[in-house]
């Protein structure tokens, strides 16, 4: 439990969440069942949710218990029948959650393993990977995040803090630009290469 | 971590703080009702009329707005209705039929309690 979208959450979670929204309509759709009715249930239904997502964290067999354990699919590039049919998971489904990954052929795959929340991760074979940056011999320049330091005309004093930047560079980069007031600007994000982008308002 | 910890408790004992109450509200003002109603069939076995029907009628009026928060709506409309009947013939002069309402009403109110409680039969 936690920060995920509704595609990312565990079954157990899915079934929560659908019962909550079905609990929330009882008093509102019949105005004789009072509110407390509803929130009650729901309240605790929220407890146990916290509860065993807890428990999941602290112990492997509880995890297993609620959330299953991931199957590997695809083994040393061949496709394990058995993981398959105890998944319930067929050929089409494989060969789509492959091409979702850009894998548009079973031989490109050294192994897919079918997590917890349905979504496939795949390690393809050496020869079609792509090549990494250490491989290239390519100079180390490890990016980060860009920063947002103005969005829809407000500056945002904390992350001029954290690119290492302050007001008086901002004008500066404003000036250069033609740009005389913030408010005239839509976005402006600094990336750690020090490129600058700037969108201003229509 | 710590923080869902302290979530999860709070929310049971806001939970379990919440039941008790009700639980306590709707079981003394049931109390208060099957008290007057027993008075007021004291009253009409005797063949006396009683104002404390009347009296009852306007303090459930009172009550039941609060019962409203945690109880059925259906169920409180139907002790109002049984009180109300009850009331009507005792100030008619039927007292025979005034008992048996009052008997009703009487059967209602505690089944409000018992509704409430935390059994198994409630729960499941």
């Amino acid at each position: 439990m936690g920060k995920r979208q509704v595609g990312e959450l565990q079954p157990s979670e899915l079934v929560v969440a659908i019962m909550i929204s079905d609990l929330a309509t009882i008093p509102m759709s019949d105005s004789a069942i009072p509110l407390a009715n509803g929130i009650i249930p729901i309240l605790t239904l929220i407890a146990s949710e916290i509860v065993a997502s807890i428990c999941a964290l602290k112990s492997p067999k509880i995890r297993k218990i609620l959330t299953g354990a991931p199957s590997v699919i695809i083994r040393n590039g061949k496709i394990d029948r058995k993981e398959m049919s105890k998944n319930r998971y067929n050929l089409e489904d494989l060969a789509e959650a492959l091409r979702m990954k850009d894998y548009f052929s079973f031989d490109d795959v050294y192994m897919a393993i079918l997590e917890t929340n349905g979504t496939l991760s795949v390690i393809p074979k050496s020869p079609k990977r792509t090549p990494t940056a250490e491989e290239l011999n390519l100079p180390e320049n490890q990016e980060t995040l860009p920063f947002v330091l103005i969005a829809d005309g407000k500056v945002y004093p904390k992350h001029l803090k954290e690119a290492g930047v302050n007001e008086d560079w901002l004008k500066k980069e404003l000036k250069k630009r033609d740009i005389k007031n913030v408010k005239e600007v839509f976005l402006m994000t600094v990336n750690s290469n020090g490129q600058i982008g700037v969108q201003k308002r229509e | 971590m710590k923080s869902s910890v302290i979530y999860a408790i709070t929310i049971g004992l806001l939970i379990g703080a919440a039941t008790v109450t009700a639980f306590l509200y709707t079981s003394s003002t049931t109390d208060f009702v099957t008290e007057s109603l027993e008075k007021a069939r004291t009253s009409l076995d005797r063949g006396e009329k009683t104002e404390e029907l009347a009296a009852l009628v306007d303090s459930w009026e009172e009550k039941k707005k609060y019962l409203m928060f945690i109880i059925n709506h259906r169920d409180i409309e139907n002790v109002s209705v049984s009180l109300i009947k009850a009331k009507q013939r005792a100030e008619g002069g039927e007292f025979d039929e005034a008992i048996k309402e009052i008997e009703i009403a009487t059967f209602l109110v505690n089944e409000l309690t018992e509704k409430e409680r935390l059994v198994m039969e409630n729960v499941f």
